[in-house]
């Protein structure tokens, strides 16, 4: 089991985790947050590749920084930007990297084939990769990670780069290894946990809260999330999550305050469940996230006592 | 299969077999007697020897000594007859592995050595190695056209100390840059077998190569000189530059490791820098040039091992440095 005791990690002046305490244990945690909150600096900290400015991190109440190779070999970790060599073939490169984590090559060979199959680059297995695309280099550094068999997987945003298929047959391929490894993952695409994360947590100004399933986010938000038609006037208080093209023309999504009873819906108002992509919009509301201005008309009382952040 | 609690100077700690000693779970297991209690092994996998002690009842034991006494009476009651210098060394083995104490810098060079293949210990800097080697190769060719044309008697041993560590130094030089610049350095420091590892058996071998180079190198400034002064005395000045350049680069190395970036290219350069200029201090100034003359071999090669001494416990400090919590405050990657 994985613990932070608050951790606070300060760049200079700067402060990008301030007090953080997390336990992580089987299954899968999702760290998001939007570009820039501190998703890689925690986990970097957790990989040991930066240490914390205050407090600890424990694995089974042993502090990582002393273990150091005895917590190495339990650990998986895809960085944010895959490297590899571009004249090495998948194979070539994955057997280099089972080198470095102390794996023997009767044991690594076949592990090798089996995470490329996982992967879907066994057919490119002894292809240089310098003709890869980014999304099959990424396909590189999730088997890398996990060639060692390790107990704890950290994925620093392991989905840039591939396609929706890929995503989704990554999302499967965790889920199933998160039955027996800790696994954290940190992504600022929600879909990416949405369906496989027991917990979730969240970064915002250097705090860390952790919620223990989805739910806890989207039920404040159960009557106030609408669909509007684009050019219908606007609500009052109203956060707009985003727009669509609808069955009956372009509609905005927006969140309210407060719940609205289905009798009292604006005409041409529809309401819908909210997801954990409108919490998450709601809680980075002064943030600019994935393109899109979430920051309301008014920014008062009725957002300020949200539930999660204060 | 329960846990004992073994305390490690004074505070509690575990001695279960995925703890500190995963490293060698090889190595390390802790299995239940018929009578509830536990054996702790310490397996000598490459001599092939059953190390270890067998503990009493359950219980906890406050000192290291109590526990070793918990050994030895287990250890008398069940195990055959042994030596007792044997059976204290089994006894201090297994309290060791079960205190977790980190490995040895030697062995865990060993361990790399026996892990990495030539391949895989210069994987991405083939092409680095591949500069220096023509790098040097066009420093010896000037060196050698420049001596050609000069009076060499006295500027041949200035030119053979300073020009020894010209391969070594471009081959430390460029392929710690190569993987600085890679984009594989930080995740490399995630590794079980850590960068100051891979780091140490390079320069271990890039030692060795430059060492052999320097004698083909050094018959032929002796030819150069014509024979002037003893081959065996040139060899030995070439030698000493060698070994001195190596243990102060080294010696850089570690001044700078943990800081930044800046620091560290400092590092790269101060001994080039420095050697630089005092090889020009000699080639200029004659009496330093005579100085270097009258030296004799004997004092060369005290300096040559006297280097490799201290290289060698630099080197030691430098793994030290990757095992785990005795690195100093790493500049965060």
């Amino acid at each position: 089991m994985l613990e932070l005791q608050q951790v606070t990690k300060r760049f200079g002046e700067r402060t990008i985790i301030e007090g953080a305490s997390l336990v992580c244990g089987h299954g899968v945690t999702g760290l998001i947050a939007p570009n820039g909150a501190g998703k890689t600096t925690l986990i970097k900290m957790l990989a040991t590749l930066q240490t914390p400015s205050e407090g600890r991190i424990l694995l089974d109440g042993e502090d990582i920084y002393g273990l150091g190779e005895a917590y190495r070999a339990h650990v998986g970790y895809l960085p944010q930007q895959v490297g590899v060599y571009p004249s090495y073939t998948p194979r070539r490169f994955l057997r280099y990297v089972a080198a470095l984590q102390r794996v023997p090559r009767r044991v690594a060979d076949p592990r090798i084939g089996e995470l490329l199959d996982l992967v879907g680059l066994a057919e490119v297995a002894d292809t240089r990769m310098r003709t890869f695309s980014g999304g099959m280099i990424q396909r590189v550094g999730i088997a890398q990670a996990l060639i060692a068999d390790p107990d704890i997987l950290l994925f620093d945003e392991p989905t840039a780069g591939l396609d929706p298929r890929e995503r989704a047959r990554f999302r499967s391929v965790i889920h199933g290894l998160a039955a027996t490894r800790t696994v954290i993952l940190s992504t600022h695409i929600v879909s990416d946990i949405e369906t496989i994360a027991g917990q979730i947590v969240l970064i915002r100004d250097g705090q860390v809260k952790a919620y223990q399933h989805a739910s806890e986010l989207t039920a404040p938000l159960v009557g106030r999330i609408l669909e509007v038609p684009l050019d219908a006037p606007e609500l009052p208080g109203e956060l707009r999550l985003g727009e669509r093209e609808g069955t009956a023309g372009p509609v905005r999504r927006i969140a309210l305050p407060q719940a609205i009873a289905a009798g009292e819906l604006p005409a041409g108002a529809v309401a819908s469940a909210p997801t954990l992509e409108d919490a998450f919009l709601v809680l980075y509301r002064d943030a600019h996230v994935d393109g899109v201005d979430a920051s309301g008309p008014r920014r008062g009382a009725p957002w300020r006592n949200w539930r999660g952040f204060r | 299969m329960r846990e004992d609690r073994i305390p490690r100077n004074g505070a509690k700690g575990s001695v279960a077999a995925r703890g500190r000693a995963a490293g060698r779970r090889d190595r390390l297991t802790n299995v239940p007697c018929k009578d509830g209690g536990m054996v702790v092994r310490a397996v000598e996998a490459q001599r092939g020897v059953l190390t270890g002690g067998v503990t009493d009842t359950p219980g906890t034991w406050d000192t290291d000594d109590a526990l070793a006494a918990a050994c030895r009476s287990a250890a008398d009651a069940q195990m055959p007859p042994l030596d007792a210098a044997v059976r204290e060394r089994m006894i201090r083995e297994a309290v060791a592995e079960g205190l977790g104490q980190l490995e040895l810098p030697e062995a865990r060079l060993r361990e790399a050595l026996r892990t990495l293949t030539p391949v895989t210990l210069f994987a991405g800097v083939g092409d680095a190695v591949a500069c220096a080697v023509a790098g040097a190769a066009a420093v010896f060719a000037c060196i050698a056209l420049a001596l050609s044309s000069a009076s060499t008697a006295s500027v041949v041993p200035v030119a053979a100390f300073m020009g020894a560590p010209v391969l070594y130094g471009l081959l430390l030089s460029l392929t710690m840059w190569k993987d600085a610049r890679g984009s594989l350095a930080a995740w490399r420091r995630t590794c079980r077998v850590t960068v100051y590892e891979v780091g140490a058996l390079r320069m271990l071998a890039f030692g060795v190569v430059s060492l052999a180079a320097s004698v083909p190198a050094t018959g032929a400034l002796w030819l150069l000189a014509a024979g002037a002064v003893p081959l065996a005395w040139l060899f030995a000045v070439a030698c000493a530059g060698l070994c001195v350049f190596a243990a102060l680069a080294l010696a850089s190395l570690l001044a700078a490791d943990g800081r930044g970036s800046v620091a560290q290219m400092g590092a790269y350069a101060a001994p080039v820098v420095l050697w630089t200029v005092v090889g020009a201090v000699l080639l200029h100034d004659a009496h330093g040039a005579a100085f270097v003359m009258r030296v004799p071999a004997v004092v060369f090669v005290v300096i040559a091992l006297s280097a490799v001494g201290c290289y060698l416990v630099e080197l030691r400090t430098f793994v030290w440095r990757g095992c785990g919590g005795t690195r100093p405050a790493a500049a965060d990657v």
